[in-house]
């Protein structure tokens, strides 16, 4: 009964037995070690990638933005041509034409009476300034 | 025996070891010139292989005309090729190409099986087929977009304007003058790329953008480039003419309203035309201007107080300068006429005398005033700056002073002449003339201010000479009147030099009058090459000058004398 009841104490201090135990103890220390390193490790590389992927996708929209950007300006300059092309002089003076208009040989002026007078140096517009 | 043994293995050893050190030297004195000396080459060298570089064209910018409509501008168009190699069905993507590029099949067929590793197919396509195109995403054609300097007017202001050609240069007119500030500079694209030429997102690189070109607004008005240009086409048409040149200006500023020469061509297709037709006469070539000169002599005589209106000289139809007889243009005598007279009639003798009372040295000291022998600096390209002979030059003979008071013996560019005319208009001051009035960089403007450049001769001169053209136009030249407005201005009928003397027959044709002649709002030189019908400037150009004036007094809202006077008077 002692003897069994003894058999514990004595196992405990076999020289060994402790050794084998503060063997463990180092091994989990270090697979603990080794599980932060990993994390910390598998966490710097989840965070590069995110912000590898976050800057690709940036690039690739700054990229599709500005080819964007490119395609509306020669849709603009397209558009201003066009434009330029309906108010070309002999398209509006041919159209002016066919509505029944004609040059103009003289403008008529209407005095209007008491109308405030321009005092100015020059009573015709000038052409040349802006 | 054992000895020598020994030695023998020792020396093996020892020449191994230096045979062995030797190689290990070396290679390591190649891998320092590797890796230290020729560290940059082979760096640039292994940069080439993965890094790329495009370069990005900056948009041209566009001309506009003072009141913002359009001139000229880039559009875009495509240019297909092919890189053969990588073309897996040449046969069906010729089928599919062919119909779009304006090729046969045989031709287009023939260029997606040949040899090389990238051929051209076809340049210049429009947007929408370029675009469809692009959507097939066939692998082994390219399609690049490329700008092209579209010019929506056509031959309106081809001159004034120039042209842009395939490598975007600006030549003539105001794309050569400008192209530099027109072009913008490029932008560049730099970056690691992936074996298929993607480029990489996160890899290092650069990225600088283009500086778009500037935008400029001129002091053209196309309505009066249109009446002008139109009105000198009839011209050169009506009196069978060679040629002609028609400016306008705003005496007050220098501001070239409208300026046009014919025959002209069109920009747009600029590269099926004669180069002899690009550059602009107006600032190019240079004519004798015959007796619209008479304007710069008469300035002359009165500014230095040599003449006045009512200075009377006898005129016996022909007078000797220098050893060389002048000669009136009819020959005839006119006995004793005043300096009113002597600009209505036109008479040679009466300007030579005037010449001769100034002497040569005050007589080209007016004619350099007025801005003769020398470039206008008008921001135009190619401009010439006409002949002045002068004395002390090796060339120049007593004679000159005669001959060059009535405009021969001297040539000048049709803009130097109109410029002197508006110095007369603009009370005596010489404007710089100029044709861009803005120009614009993103949101920002820069306006162009107008420039004196000197005082030629005082106001009253100005004004008394302008008073003495007004009553020469009312006496003498009916054709150049516009009713409603006084005009000021002078006929000019000059000789066409030839080697020996000069033409017998043909003539230049000119007028240069401004108008109202109190208050001017422009002033016009018509010059007509060579006509048939007529060698006279009051026959020829004067009723140009006039059928111009009479549309550009509506289109710039200049009213008539009386309502303008009594606008002032209220």
């Amino acid at each position: 009964m002692s003897s069994q009841a003894t058999h514990p104490v004595r196992t405990l201090l076999r020289p060994g037995s402790l050794a084998q135990r503060i063997t463990w103890r180092i091994e989990r220390k270090a697979a603990l070690g080794m599980l932060l390193i990993l994390i910390t490790v598998s966490l710097i590389g989840w965070l590069y990638l995110t912000q590898a992927s976050s800057i690709a996708a940036t690039n690739f929209q700054i990229e599709r933005l500005r080819a964007e950007l490119t395609w509306s300006n020669q849709q603009n300059a397209q558009l201003e041509l066009e434009i330029a092309r309906w108010e070309a002089l002999p398209r509006i003076e041919q159209r002016a034409r066919e509505l029944g208009f004609a040059p103009a040989q003289q403008a008529i002026y209407l005095p209007v009476a008491d109308y405030p007078a321009e005092k100015q140096e020059s009573g015709t517009q000038d052409p040349g300034n802006q | 025996m054992t000895v020598n043994s020994g030695s023998g293995v020792r020396l093996r050893i020892i020449t191994l070891m230096a045979v062995l050190s030797a190689g290990t030297l070396i290679l390591a004195g190649q891998l320092f010139r590797w890796q230290v000396l020729e560290h940059q080459t082979f760096l640039a060298l292994a940069e080439k292989e993965h890094l790329a570089e495009d370069v990005i064209r900056p948009h041209r910018g566009a001309i506009y005309d003072r009141n913002g409509f359009l001139l000229a501008a880039d559009t875009f168009q495509y240019e297909v090729s092919a890189s053969p190699t990588m073309i897996s069905d040449p046969y069906a993507t010729a089928d599919r190409l062919f119909p779009l590029l304006g090729m046969s099949r045989a031709e287009t067929l023939a260029a997606l099986t040949s040899d090389a590793p990238w051929v051209p197919l076809a340049r210049e396509i429009s947007q929408p087929v370029g675009e469809t195109i692009l959507r097939w995403d066939i692998t082994g054609i390219q399609v690049e977009p490329c700008p092209r300097r579209v010019y929506p007017g056509g031959t309106l202001a081809a001159h004034v304007l120039g042209f842009v050609n395939d490598n975007d240069r600006g030549f003539y007119g105001v794309e050569g003058y400008y192209d530099a500030m027109l072009r913008g500079v490029a932008g560049l694209r730099q970056g690691e790329r992936d074996p298929f030429g993607y480029s990489i997102p996160i890899g290092p690189g650069q990225y600088v953008p283009p500086r778009q070109g500037k935008s400029l607004t001129l002091t053209i008005d196309r309505t009066a480039q249109y009446i002008v240009e139109r009105e000198l086409a009839d011209a050169v048409a009506r009196y069978e003419a060679e040629s002609g040149s028609v400016v306008v200006v705003n005496p007050e500023t220098g501001a070239i309203l409208a300026m046009a020469s014919w025959p002209t061509y069109d920009p747009n297709s600029f590269a099926e035309t004669e180069s002899t037709s690009f550059p602009d006469p107006m600032v190019s070539e240079q004519y004798e201007p015959g007796s619209v000169f008479k304007v710069v002599t008469l300035a002359a005589g009165l500014d230095a107080g040599a003449i006045k209106p009512g200075t009377a000289i006898y005129d016996g139809g022909v007078i000797e300068v220098g050893g060389r007889s002048i000669y009136d243009w009819d020959r005839q005598p006119h006995g004793t006429v005043d300096m009113t007279t002597v600009l209505a009639k036109s008479l040679n003798v009466g300007a030579a005398q005037v010449a001769v009372m100034l002497g040569k040295e005050r007589f080209y000291t007016y004619v350099r005033r007025f801005g003769f022998g020398r470039i206008t600096e008008v921001d135009l390209d190619s401009e010439g700056p006409g002949t002045l002979k002068t004395p002390g030059d090796a060339d120049w003979h007593e004679s000159d002073l005669g001959t060059n008071s009535f405009g021969q013996g001297i040539a000048v560019t049709p803009l130097q002449m109109a410029m002197a005319v508006a110095t007369i208009a603009n009370d005596g001051l010489l404007m710089k003339p100029y044709i861009v009035q803005q120009i614009q960089e993103d949101d920002r403007a820069l306006w162009v201010q107008p420039t004196v450049v000197r005082r030629a001769v005082l106001a009253q001169t100005a004004r008394t000479l302008t008073d003495m053209l007004a009553t020469a136009v009312q006496q003498e030249t009916e054709l150049a009147q516009v009713p409603g407005y006084r005009v000021a201005g002078k006929t000019g009928t000059a000789q066409i030099p030839v080697p020996g003397g000069y033409h017998p027959t043909l003539t230049v044709a000119s007028f240069a009058g401004f108008l109202p002649a109190d208050d001017p709002a422009f002033v016009i030189l018509v010059v007509i090459n060579k006509p048939k019908t007529s060698p006279w400037g009051n026959l020829v150009a004067a009723p140009v000058f006039a059928h111009i004036a009479q549309q550009l007094v509506i289109l710039f809202d200049v009213p008539p004398d009386n309502v303008r006077l009594a606008r002032l008077g209220n």
